[in-house]
């Protein structure tokens, strides 16, 4: 029995106007936005050889993080196509590649190790220290292993 | 690193150089782009030129201490700017004001050879750092791997802009052509890819610019390197252009300078370190011409 592998594409959405909100965001869009920059970019052949394996796993609108799963080997036709993206439903964005990850596991580690890594910077964007406190408090009150549980349990 | 940010639009400049470093870049560089050197010698011409030339460091400043209000890098490494003065040659006897000393104060310097004259030129003899090529339109000329060779002999690199890809799709055929016609003849070495973006949403991660390199035709390590090592390249390369003609450069002491001039014994403190650097700078920059060839 030989294993079908895929490969997961952790991506940020980034968009133009810089602002910190929560957007609607749905997988779906993500999904029409990644088909019609794969038809423009490979045409018919890319939209054919991806079309079983194209797959938006996971979509988190407060976080803008994307995983994107994609059949070995035609990944690359993926990530190529991912570039050219300018828009992503009616928002202007577009892509930041992450990780390339042969797992959900794996990329899911890397998340974290990404989020960690970025807080320092969110924390010193809070407003005076009461909010930072608060901050502080309610990431502490989740323990490590209990987080990445949760975010196991959310993929 | 990203070499190329059109200064053009001052109002999207920001925003751009903060989404810049969001996306993980840690040098920038503020183009200026010259459209022809030759308009410029006129008298009036020449006025105006010389108010772009000098505002430009303090352009540059202004932005870094907006930077530094919202900008704590997590890395801890501060996020960097340099200048770059980009033109179009046309005509080749227009090219020694690439010479005069208001253009080569800026950091870096690119020309854009629009015809096989004055891609030789560009390749042989001008004092530049960038070659760019063209990727806008089909390329008039044929790149001769003879002539590359050269420009590769004196540590030139050749940029391929990606944001022309973004905007339009018949730009993007020429981009993905003409990127191919200079990979195949310098077989991937000595190439930078940069945005050259007049808007934020042109600007692309790292990691995404290192795979559409591999698009291109490069292997992926050359890819990685277009966007890093071999940017850091070319600073080093404008670096010893800029000291070529000055016999001592004076920089700030580094530490193990500091280290160097503390063993030299305390009771001559005065004369002695002075030298010291002078001499060590002096090293430095040979090591620097070594790094170039």
């Amino acid at each position: 029995m030989v294993r079908h592998k895929n490969r997961y594409i952790l991506c940020e959405i980034i968009y133009t106007d810089n602002k910190r909100i929560e957007r609607h965001m749905t997988d779906y869009m993500v999904y029409g936005a990644v088909i019609s920059a794969l038809q423009t970019a490979h045409g018919d052949f890319g939209i054919g050889s991806l079309q079983s394996s194209l797959c938006v796993k996971y979509v988190n609108p407060i976080t803008s993080m994307v995983l994107i799963r994609a059949r070995r080997g035609a990944h690359k036709m993926v990530q190529s196509a991912l570039y050219f993206i300018k828009k992503i439903g009616q928002y202007e964005a577009f892509f930041r590649t992450l990780h390339l990850g042969g797992t959900i596991r794996s990329c899911c580690k890397f998340l974290i190790k990404h989020h960690k890594q970025k807080l320092p910077k969110l924390l010193s964007e809070c407003k005076d220290e009461e909010e930072r406190r608060k901050v502080q408090e309610i990431i502490s009150s989740y323990s490590d292993e209990y987080k990445k549980e949760q975010l196991i349990a959310s993929f | 690193m990203d070499l190329n940010m059109v200064a053009e639009e001052p109002d999207t400049l920001f925003s751009r150089l903060k989404i810049a470093e969001k996306l993980g870049y840690d040098m920038v560089a503020i183009n200026h782009v010259v459209e022809d050197m030759a308009l410029s010698a006129s008298a009036s011409k020449k006025e105006k030129k010389k108010k772009i030339v000098i505002p430009h460091p303090d352009k540059v400043k202004v932005d870094d201490a907006k930077l530094r209000t919202n900008n704590i890098n997590v890395s801890g490494r501060p996020f960097k700017q340099c200048s770059r003065l980009s033109t179009i040659i046309t005509d080749p006897s227009a090219a020694h004001r690439l010479h005069s000393p208001e253009v080569q104060q800026y950091d870096l310097i690119a020309v854009q050879p629009t015809s096989e004259k004055t891609f030789l030129l560009a390749c042989k003899t001008l004092n530049v750092d960038i070659i760019t090529i063209d990727v806008t339109q089909k390329l008039s000329f044929q790149i001769k791997r003879s002539l590359l060779n050269l420009a590769m002999e004196r540590g030139l690199f050749f940029e391929i802009q990606y944001s022309p890809a973004i905007r339009d799709n018949s730009l993007r055929k020429y981009t993905i052509s003409n990127a191919h016609q200079l990979v195949l003849m310098c077989k991937g070495k000595n190439v930078i890819l940069t945005s050259g973006c007049k808007r934020p949403i042109e600007l692309r991660g790292p990691l995404d610019v290192a795979n559409l390199g591999v698009m291109f035709g490069l292997t992926e390590a050359q890819a990685k390197a277009a966007v890093s090592t071999n940017c850091r390249a070319v600073l080093y390369h404008a670096e010893a252009r800029r000291l070529t003609k000055s016999t001592i450069g004076v920089e700030k002491i580094s530490l193990p300078i500091t280290v160097d001039a503390a063993n030299v014994k305390q009771n001559d403190v005065s004369e002695e370190p002075k030298q010291k650097k002078a001499k060590i700078d002096d090293s430095c920059l040979l090591e620097h011409k070594e790094a170039v060839t």
